[in-house]
């Protein structure tokens, strides 16, 4: 008998999949830097979910970590380019 | 007793996944659809909190009701899910509000102020 867990992420797998590739479409086709920006952004936090789910279907706990880091890093992301792109307008303005 | 904590900590959670994986294909499809980066931060924030942080918790309570495995294994899952849930719970609406301060500044008009 299947257990009832691995039915439910089962089942939950292709909404998720199907997501990153609509957020990868946008990611690439996006009109300006911040577009790719905030989708790339939502895209690494799906897939830290995503590594928590994988990490209950695979029991394994070592699976976790990684989703701490791809948290943080989506974050990073954010602050890096928001600081670029005030600091460049900041200077075009200045002349 | 356990059988039924059990079963019933594995529909919460399943449904908390399965619920994240429903906002995650929403916010998916709202940031191809929308016209504009103003609206497509709109969808895709509420893809960072409702496709994220829903399904973590949703997993945290499948597997803290699981009784095959000890206390001490079921909480080295618990404990880092429920820090990567409130990092993202943190981290989420800060990122975006800088990028949309940032694409603001940078001259990037809302859509209204256009025409």
């Amino acid at each position: 008998m299947i257990d009832l867990r691995v039915l439910i992420i089962i089942l939950s797998m292709p909404l998720y999949i199907v997501a990153f590739i609509l957020y990868i479409i946008r990611g690439v086709r996006g009109p300006t830097v911040f577009d790719s920006t905030i989708s790339v952004d939502a895209l690494c936090y799906d897939v830290a979910a995503f590594m928590v789910i994988l990490s209950v279907y695979f029991r394994s706990y070592l699976l976790l970590s990684s989703g701490i880091l791809m948290a943080l890093w989506a974050y990073i992301l954010d602050v890096v380019i928001a600081r670029y792109h005030e600091k460049l307008s900041v200077a075009k303005e200045k002349g | 007793m356990t059988d039924l904590i059990n079963f019933i900590s594995i529909i919460i959670g399943g449904l908390l996944v399965f619920i994240g994986g429903l906002y995650d294909l929403i916010a998916a499809i709202g940031v191809n659809k929308f016209p504009d980066f103003y609206t497509r931060l709109h969808a895709v924030t509420i893809g960072a909190i409702g496709g994220a942080v829903y399904p973590i918790i949703g997993a945290a309570v499948m597997i803290l009701g699981d009784s095959s495995l000890p206390l001490s294994i079921r909480l080295s899952y618990v404990l880092p899910m429920i820090l990567i849930a409130v990092l993202i719970i943190i981290t989420a609406p800060t990122g975006s509000h800088a990028v949309a301060r940032a694409a603001f500044r940078s001259g990037l008009k809302p859509l209204a102020e256009e025409e």
